[in-house]
């Protein structure tokens, strides 16, 4: 027997498909569509730049949009209902991106405003693809993200810098999975592989755009300051987010049974969490939950309990083989509250409910009680 | 020579898709990842001409594009198959002659964490030298010596001890 490197490659096949002059032609493609789209880039900067101009009440940087007639937000796109907005966009994928979006955010990231998105025609795809984007507050930062589309592998976010110097290459993207939970400044990066904010077109222009308009700041962050290294530091709020998915995992992982067991697995799960998030009171939810359903809110500790309403709660949502309880991102939960000095403005939530059966309910078939959507 | 991309790129095909489908489980997604970073290879190919070794540079692009697709994976896992738990499952569609030792050393390298497999098909698929395999993963050389000291004290007691592990 030969070593490993012998042994490998006898478990090769001998032939590849892969075709040089194809990935020529591919070159050639992304070369022409980087073209076009650099001018589309510098385009969303501008938007960003001014929009956070007028929520910082003109005190913030205004630049100068070069195109007048260029009007970024005719009417293509269209705000997700939080409630419904499951049964609107494609899926599978489509159905990960607001996932994504909604509740995988870490490092202390959160929603600043509704979700969009846009219809997008594509020759790529049958069907339109969807392009999300939604406001988003970091540390430090504020940005716009938006997800390219299922076709274009990436995600990226724009940020909302107040430095007019901040480049196209600077983008700042964040980590929104399981295996990335660091915000990075990727880079100039993105040509290999990390992110194609390079690929923005007109479609992703429009969608940004909307998300600023209606980007809803958390006080003190009307005018968010530009990537920095301290910006993606992790500092209690990105702790908590994470450790926060953890028992979720876990859970999912041992959901064999539903009923009061699950449930007090879920809450001695939740004991491993940061100090700062504790089991909420699923009281107020309990009638949305579908036969055998459980779960627990878990809130973050030092909310007053005044802020804590379980008004906000949209419906419930069957994902994979969990449910999660869908929270009305303006509802009081994502408001900062009135609080101790200095604390913390709540930022996350999430509700994991195991069950046996999830495999069998159809997303699409099934209805919210919905009462605080306007649907 | 290096200044013509086909002289370097077309000899990487066949490790290239080798490394890339060991490394993300899927010998069909490896040769998908393969030919995209040829093509963004190309694309940048001032770039990647002017590394101290193109052909690691290049791996590092394909890694990229694996890693970009775990996190879109990882994003969509509602939507997915869970990858929490997940073991490489490359279809091993070698020869008929591959040994079942030979065999069973392929999955005992697939059932690795990704990191492992990740150095792994570096340094014995794709030949790379342990500071252009640090180039391909953006680590320290250090850490290569590290992951793939480990990587190859987990392979044994698969009935590997035939093996002379060339680490």
């Amino acid at each position: 027997m030969g070593d490993l490197r012998e042994v490998l490659w006898a478990t090769e096949p001998k032939d590849v498909d892969v075709d040089l002059a194809a990935a020529r032609a591919s070159a050639d493609a992304i070369i022409r569509r980087r073209r076009l789209t650099q001018v589309a880039v510098s385009v969303v900067m501008v938007v960003a730049v001014v929009t956070v101009g007028l929520i910082a009440g003109g005190s913030g940087p205004v630049a100068v949009v070069d195109d007048p007639s260029l009007d970024l937000l005719d009417g293509s796109c269209e705000q997700v209902d939080a409630a419904v907005r499951r049964g609107r966009v494609d899926v599978p994928l489509g159905l990960g991106i607001q996932d994504a979006i909604e509740q995988g955010l870490v490092d202390g990231w959160s929603l600043a405003g509704p979700v969009w998105q846009l219809p997008h025609d594509s020759r790529h795809s049958e069907g339109p693809v969807w392009f999300t984007a939604a406001p988003l507050t970091g540390p430090g930062t504020a940005a716009i993200a938006v997800w390219v589309g299922p076709d274009r592998d990436a995600t990226w976010a724009a940020p909302l810098g107040a430095d007019p110097a901040l480049r196209p290459e600077q983008t700042y993207l964040f980590a929104i999975d399981d295996l990335a939970r660091r915000a990075a400044v990727w880079g100039a990066d993105d040509e290999l592989g990390y992110g194609d904010a390079g690929l923005a077109d007109g479609a992703h222009v429009r969608v940004a755009a909307c998300a600023a308009s209606t980007a809803n700041w958390p006080a003190g962050r009307g005018r968010p300051v530009a990537p920095s290294p301290a910006a993606t530091s992790t500092t209690t709020g990105p702790d908590t987010a994470v450790e926060l998915r953890r028992p979720e995992i876990r859970v999912l992982a041992a959901s064999a049974a539903y009923g009061n067991s699950a449930q007090n697995r879920i809450v001695r799960d939740t004991e491993s969490l940061a100090s700062a998030w504790q089991v909420g009171d699923i009281a107020g939810t309990a009638p949305t939950l579908p036969d055998g359903f459980v779960g627990v809110v878990l809130i973050p500790a030092d909310m007053p309990s005044t802020c804590r309403s379980t008004e906000d709660v949209l419906g419930v949502d069957i994902v994979g083989n969990a449910a999660v309880v869908l929270l009305d991102p303006d509802g009081e939960f994502l408001r900062p509250c009135p609080g101790p000095p200095g604390a913390a403005a709540p930022t996350a939530f999430a509700i994991a409910i195991p069950v046996d059966r999830a495999s069998d309910i159809n997303t699409a078939d099934y209805r919210f009680d919905d009462e605080s959507s306007g649907e | 020579m290096e200044d013509h991309p086909e002289v370097v790129l077309n000899p990487l095909r066949r490790p290239l898709v080798a490394a890339l489908a060991l490394y993300v489980g899927d010998r069909g997604v490896g040769e998908e990842l393969a030919q995209d970073a040829l093509a963004r290879a190309l694309v940048n190919w001032p770039r990647v001409a002017a590394a101290a070794n193109p052909g690691a540079y290049v791996y590092r692009i394909g890694f990229n594009l694996a890693r970009s697709r775990f996190r879109r994976l990882a994003a969509e896992r509602h939507a997915h198959v869970r990858l929490a738990g997940r073991r490489a499952t490359v279809a091993v569609d070698g020869p008929e002659t591959a040994s079942p030792t030979a065999l069973a050393v392929r999955q005992a390298v697939e059932a690795l964490p990704p990191r492992y497999r990740q150095v792994v098909a570096c340094r014995f698929l794709a030949d790379l030298s342990v500071a252009d395999t640090a180039l391909a993963m953006r680590c320290a050389e250090g850490t290569v010596k590290s992951l793939t000291a480990k990587a190859l004290a987990q392979l044994p007691g698969a009935g590997l001890e035939e093996l002379v592990l060339d680490g």
